[in-house]
C-alpha cells in the first residue's frame, strides 16, 4: 500500500492511500475540515511525487482527492498504483520495480509500448503505465472470487464488436489490460480485500434508481455517462463502447447539486457484449455493471450523499439539461428503464419514480432559464416520462 | 436588486383576489380600507369617470344600468349563446350583440366589451400593487374557471394584457386552490378541491406526493355558482313584492340592484342565522319590500343546484377512476361554500369533513401567487396540469378526432396519420377542435390548417400526417404533412385573436375533410350529415371493415342500413327495402346518421355488393 502525505494550510496530514486512480484518490486520516486545494505527496519506490490535488470531500475516515487533470499527475498516480499493489498476499512486499520510462519530466517521451504488445496506442502513455502482464495486478486476483463473474466467461472472451468510432482506442487497451486476467487465474487476492472480509456481493442490497452523471474511465478513454442505477455495491450504467468483464476501472461520480467528484476503483462485473441499439440515436450502447473494490460498509459512508442527491435541491440548470438529454437518449422502447424501474416494480413505486423525476426535469422548473431549444427537449422529456408513467400504470 | 414580484390573480365573478409572493412570504393585496376581496365591478359615473371595485359597487346602488358586475359570465361569449340570454334577464345592465358576434355592455353613453371591463379592474389593481408592493407587478398567473373554453381563456388573457400585466400562466382555479396547500411530506394524499365561486362551479381530483401536484381529473360548469343562489332569492323577492303590490319590479333597475344586493345579504345571513327579515323601503315608489326568508326556504330553493354540482363530483371521480373513499381530503373553495347546506352536502357526498385552514375567498390567489414564485425560482410546488378539454380534428361523417385528450398531462404531443376518402380529393381540410362532443360542428373551432394540392389518387391511399403539440406555456402547435407532396402546414394557436375564437365549428365544405387511418375508430358515431356526406360515411366504415347498423333520419324517411364486415347488406326504408331504399336514403339532402357497431343478425341481404357503384 502506498502512503500519502497531503499538504495543506501549511499542515501534513499522512495516511494510506487507497483506490489510487488516474483521477484521484482516496487518503485515509482524520480531517473532516479541509477542503479547497492541497498537494498531495506519493512515497514512491523511485522517490516522492507532488501532485497538486482538490479535496472533495473530507470527513473522519479519510479524504476523497481529485487529480487537477491538466497535470502529469494522472500518469504519475497511475504509475504509483501500479507499484503500490502487492504482488503476493502479503501486504509489505510493496517494492515492485517501478514501471520502465516514468519520469515527471519525460513521461511521454521516453515511454515505449511493451514489445509483448504491439497494438497499443501511441498517445496512451496511461494505458501503457498499466504495468505489464507479467506484473501483479490486483485485478487478476478478483477473477477468482465466487460470487463474481463465472470465469469461464472471461477466456471466452467474444472479439469486441465493430466500433462506429474509428478513433476510438478502447479495443486495443482491453487487449492490453486482459491478458493478464486470464493469464493469471490463481494469484491471490491483495490483503486489503482479505481484510474487509467478503467483496461486495453483486448487486449488493438495494438500488436506488438514480441519475448520476458520471466519467467512466478505463484507462483509455474517459467517458461521460450517468448512472442508470447505484447501489452501495456499484453502479450499471449504459456505454456507447462495449467493456469486457474483469477490467478494471475508475469510477468517477459527479454530484448532480455541488459538484463534487468521488472517484471509486472498480471491476467491471457485468458487461453485455450484445449491444441494444439506442432508439434515439440508433447508436449501439452496452450495459456495463461496475463493482466497486470498496467493501459495502465503506461505499456506504461515501455513496449515501450520492444516492440522496435527488432529494436535494437542484443542481446547476446546465447539469440537469445535460441529464435530460441522456435520459432522452434511453428512448421510448423500455417505460421502466426510462423511470429506473424494476419489471416488478408497483405502481406506487413507479409513480414514485415519476414524480420524483418529474419534480427535477419538469420544464417549469426552469422557466426562463434555459433557452428554447432546451425548453424544448425538457417538454420532450417530460412527454416521455409522462408516457412512459401512464403506459406502466394504465 | 429584488425581482419584480409575480402576481398571482382569481378574477373572480364577484370579487378579485390580488396575491403575490415576496421574500418568500405571501402577501395579499389589500384596498386602503384593509380589504384583500376586491368586487370585481365596474361603474361610469355622468362625468365619465371610470370606477371600479368597492366605490363602483357603492355606486351601483344609484346608478344600476351603468354598472357592471359579473362581467366573467360574459368573457368570452358569443352573442347567441344561451348563457348570454340569461345573463340579460338576471342583470340590471344593457348586454347588446357586439363585432363579430360577440357581446358588449351599454354603459350610458359608452359600451364597454366584457374584456375591456375585466381590464380596467385588473388595472386599478395593478397601480395600487405600487403602494403596497412598492412596485408596479410586469407579470402575472391568472386562474380561470377549469370549465372555461379556449375562447373564454384567451379573452380573460387579453383582458389581464391590456391592463398592462403579462400573462405567464393560466391556472385552473381548483387546481390553483389545490397548490395553496402546503406539500406535507412523501406521503401520497390524494384530495378534491370543491370550488363553488360566485359565477362559477369546479371541481379538481389532485394527487400530492412531495412537492408534485398531480390534477388527476378536473371539470366544471361556467355558470352554476353563488350568483344563482342570489338570483333565486331576488326571484322569490320579486315575487312576494309582485303578489303584494303588483307591481314588476324587474322594469325598475334601480329597484332590482336594490333587491339583489339585500338578496345577496339575506343569503349570507342565513349562513349563521335561521330567520332572515328582509326590509326595503321605497322599493318601487312608496312601495316597500317586506318579507322574511328562512334557512329551509333557501335550503329547498337551492338544492337542486347544490345537487347539479355533485352530479359533476361524480363524473370528475370516475374520470379520474376513484371512489370517494379512496380520497383523503375535501377541500372548499369560493365563499358560497359558507353556506351550511352545501357544506352538509359535499360533506355527506364524500363522506368526510371538510378540510380546514383554508380560507375560501383568497386560496386560488395565493395558489396562483405560488406558482408564480415557483416559475420564479424553480422551487416549491409543482404543478403537472391537464388540458381541461378534448383537442382534435373532424373527420369524415362531421366527427371529432380526438388527438389530445381531456386530463392530458401539459406539455403534450400526439399524432395521428389520416387519409382521403374520396377518389381523386385534393384538398384536405382540417378544422382545430375543442370540446367533447363527438359530432364535430358542435364543438368550438380554433383555427383551420389546409392541405391542398394532394396528389389526385384513390381514396385511402394519402398520408396524411397530423400533430398536435401543446408547449409549457400552454399554446397549441399544429402541424399537418402531407407524406407523399411532403408539403407542411402548421398552424399557432396562442393566446391572440388570431384564432377564429369562440366560432362554433360548423360543418364543412363537402369532400374536404379527413379520415384516420387504422382501424381505431370507436363502436359508435353518429351525426348531422349533408348530401354526399354519408356516402363519405358509407365509404369509411366500408375501408375499416366495420359490422353493424347505420340507422338514418332525413326529414319524414327513417331507415336502417346493415353493414358486414364493411360491405352494404341490408337496406331498410318504412316502405322499401333493398336497392331502391338505399337509392332513397343516399338521396337525402340532409340528416341524422347513427352507427352502432356490433354483430348483425344474419339475414339475407338485400343489397348485391353496392359499393362499386357508390364509389364514383
Amino acid at each position: 500500500m502506498t502512503t500519502g502525505r497531503l499538504l495543506s494550510g501549511g499542515k501534513e496530514y499522512q495516511g494510506q492511500l487507497r483506490d489510487l486512480s488516474p483521477r484521484g484518490a482516496w487518503l485515509e486520516c482524520s480531517a473532516p475540515h479541509l477542503q479547497g486545494r492541497a498537494v498531495l505527496v506519493l512515497e514512491h519506490a523511485q522517490g516522492q511525487f507532488e501532485v497538486p490535488v482538490e479535496i472533495l470531500q473530507a470527513g473522519h475516515e479519510g479524504i476523497a482527492l481529485t487529480f487537477n487533470p491538466l497535470e502529469l499527475s494522472q500518469l504519475e498516480a497511475l504509475a504509483c498504483l501500479g507499484n503500490a499493489q502487492p504482488a503476493s498476499s502479503e501486504p509489505s512486499a510493496v517494492q515492485v520495480e517501478a514501471p520502465r520510462g516514468l519520469r515527471l519530466d519525460s513521461v511521454a517521451d521516453d515511454w515505449e509500448p511493451p514489445a509483448s504488445d504491439p497494438q497499443v496506442h501511441e498517445w496512451a502513455p496511461p494505458s501503457g503505465l498499466v504495468p505489464p502482464p507479467e506484473q501483479e495486478r490486483p485485478v487478476t486476483a478478483w477473477r477468482k472470487l465466487p460470487t463474481l463473474s463465472p470465469p469461464s466467461t472471461l477466456p471466452a472472451k467474444p472479439p469486441p464488436p465493430a466500433r462506429e468510432q474509428s478513433d476510438d482506442p478502447a479495443p486495443t487497451e482491453e487487449a492490453v489490460s486482459n491478458p493478464a486476467v486470464t493469464e493469471e487465474p490463481t494469484r491471490p487476492r491483495p490483503a486489503r480485500l482479505d481484510a474487509s472480509g467478503q467483496p461486495p456481493e453483486r448487486r449488493d442490497g438495494q438500488r436506488f434508481e438514480q441519475s448520476i452523471p458520471i466519467s467512466f474511465d478505463n484507462l483509455t478513454s474517459l467517458i461521460k455517462e450517468f448512472t442508470h442505477n447505484i447501489s452501495f455495491g456499484g453502479i450499471f450504467t449504459y456505454t456507447r463502447q462495449p467493456h469486457q468483464a474483469g477490467q478494471e476501472v475508475a469510477v468517477t461520480l459527479i454530484h448532480p447539486v455541488h459538484g463534487g467528484r468521488l472517484t471509486l476503483l472498480g471491476r467491471v462485473a457485468h458487461a453485455s457484449q450484445a449491444p441494444s441499439a439506442d432508439p434515439v440515436s440508433g447508436q449501439p450502447r452496452y450495459g456495463v455493471g461496475v463493482q466497486f473494490r470498496l467493501p459495502p460498509e465503506e461505499l456506504k459512508g461515501l455513496l449515501s450523499d450520492f444516492i440522496s442527491s435527488h432529494q436535494k435541491p437542484r443542481g446547476p440548470v446546465d447539469e440537469v439539461v445535460q441529464q435530460a438529454r441522456q435520459l432522452l437518449e434511453l428512448g421510448q422502447e423500455s417505460p421502466h428503464h426510462l423511470l429506473g424501474v424494476d419489471e416488478q416494480a408497483s405502481v406506487l413505486d413507479i409513480r414514485r419514480a415519476y414524480f420524483a423525476l418529474v419534480d427535477r426535469f419538469h420544464p417549469d422548473r426552469y422557466w426562463g432559464k434555459v433557452p428554447a431549444a432546451e425548453q424544448k427537449q425538457l417538454d420532450e422529456l417530460f412527454r416521455r416520462l409522462t408516457a412512459a408513467y401512464e403506459t406502466l400504470t394504465s | 436588486m429584488t425581482s419584480k414580484p409575480i402576481l398571482g390573480i382569481d378574477l373572480g365573478t364577484t370579487n378579485t383576489v390580488v396575491a403575490t409572493v415576496q421574500d418568500g412570504r405571501m402577501k395579499l393585496l389589500a384596498d386602503n380600507q384593509g380589504q384583500v376581496l376586491f368586487p370585481s365591478v365596474l361603474t361610469i359615473a355622468d362625468s365619465g369617470q371610470i370606477w371600479t371595485g368597492r366605490q363602483a359597487a357603492a355606486l351601483g346602488a344609484i346608478q344600476p344600468a351603468r354598472t357592471v358586475h359579473a362581467a366573467k359570465r360574459l368573457i368570452g361569449r358569443r352573442w347567441e349563446e344561451q348563457v348570454v340570454q340569461k345573463a340579460r334577464e338576471l342583470y340590471p345592465y344593457t348586454i347588446n350583440q357586439g363585432p363579430e358576434g360577440g357581446v358588449v355592455i351599454e354603459l350610458g353613453e359608452r359600451t364597454m366589451s366584457p374584456e375591456e371591463v375585466s381590464a380596467a379592474i385588473l388595472g386599478d389593481l395593478r397601480e395600487r400593487c405600487e403602494s403596497t408592493l412598492g412596485m408596479v407587478p410586469e407579470e402575472a398567473v391568472v386562474t380561470v374557471p377549469a370549465y372555461f373554453n379556449h375562447a373564454q381563456r384567451e379573452s380573460t388573457q387579453n383582458a389581464v394584457r391590456q391592463a398592462g400585466l403579462k400573462v405567464l400562466r393560466l391556472l385552473n382555479e381548483p387546481t390553483a386552490a389545490a397548490l395553496s396547500l402546503e406539500p406535507t411530506g412523501q406521503e401520497e394524499r390524494l384530495l378534491a378541491v370543491y370550488d363553488f365561486g360566485g359565477g362559477t362551479f369546479d371541481i379538481s381530483i389532485i394527487r400530492i406526493q412531495g412537492s408534485v401536484y398531480e390534477v388527476l381529473a378536473t371539470n366544471g360548469d361556467t355558470f352554476l355558482g353563488g350568483d344563482d343562489i342570489d338570483g333565486l332569492i331576488c326571484d322569490e323577492l320579486a315575487r312576494q313584492f309582485e303578489a303584494q303590490t303588483d307591481v314588476k319590479i324587474r322594469n325598475f333597475p334601480l329597484s332590482w340592484y336594490r333587491l339583489r344586493d339585500a338578496a345577496q345579504k339575506a343569503k349570507i345571513e342565513l349562513s349563521h342565522s335561521s330567520h332572515c327579515a328582509v326590509y326595503l323601503p321605497r322599493l318601487v315608489g312608496d312601495q316597500a319590500l317586506s318579507a322574511e326568508l328562512t334557512v329551509d326556504h333557501l335550503e329547498q330553493m337551492a338544492r337542486p343546484l347544490l345537487e347539479r354540482s355533485l352530479k359533476i363530483c361524480q363524473r370528475t371521480l370516475e374520470q379520474a377512476e376513484l371512489t370517494t373513499d379512496q380520497l383523503h381530503d375535501v377541500v372548499l373553495v369560493g365563499g358560497q361554500t359558507r353556506m351550511p347546506l352545501l357544506r352538509h352536502l359535499v360533506e355527506e357526498f364524500f363522506g368526510m369533513k371538510a378540510a380546514v385552514g383554508i380560507n375560501p375567498d383568497t386560496a386560488v390567489a395565493e395558489g396562483a401567487a405560488r406558482e408564480g414564485a415557483m416559475l420564479r425560482h424553480g422551487q416549491g410546488a409543482l404543478l403537472l396540469d391537464v388540458t381541461p378539454l378534448t383537442l382534435g380534428i373532424n373527420i369524415v361523417g362531421n366527427r371529432l378526432y380526438p388527438l389530445i385528450p381531456r386530463n392530458t398531462k401539459i406539455p403534450a404531443r400526439q399524432e395521428h396519420t389520416f387519409t382521403t376518402h374520396r377518389d381523386a380529393q385534393t384538398t384536405a381540410r382540417m378544422a382545430i377542435l375543442q370540446g367533447d362532443n363527438p359530432v364535430a360542428s358542435e364543438n368550438v373551432r380554433l383555427g383551420e390548417v389546409v392541405l391542398a394540392d394532394l396528389n389526385a389518387g384513390e381514396r385511402f391511399q394519402a398520408r396524411i400526417k397530423v400533430a398536435f403539440e401543446i408547449d409549457s406555456s400552454g399554446i397549441l402547435h399544429v402541424k399537418a404533412i402531407d407524406e407523399d407532396s411532403r408539403q407542411e402546414k402548421e398552424l399557432t394557436i396562442n393566446n391572440s385573436l388570431q384564432a377564429e375564437t369562440g366560432e362554433p365549428a360548423g360543418q364543412l365544405e363537402e369532400g374536404q375533410s379527413v379520415a384516420p387511418t387504422g382501424t381505431d375508430a370507436p363502436p359508435t358515431f353518429s351525426g348531422p350529415f349533408r348530401a354526399t356526406e354519408l356516402v363519405d360515411v358509407l365509404c369509411f366504415l366500408h375501408a375499416n371493415h366495420k359490422t353493424g347498423r347505420i340507422t338514418i333520419r332525413a326529414g319524414e324517411l327513417a331507415g336502417e342500413l346493415v353493414m358486414n364486415e364493411g360491405e352494404l347488406t341490408h337496406a331498410q326504408t318504412g316502405t322499401d327495402s333493398g336497392e331502391l331504399a338505399l337509392q332513397l336514403l343516399l338521396a337525402a339532402e340532409q340528416g341524422e346518421y347513427a352507427f352502432q357497431e356490433g354483430p348483425v343478425p344474419d339475414q339475407e341481404a338485400n343489397l348485391d355488393k353496392p359499393f362499386a357503384s357508390l364509389v364514383k
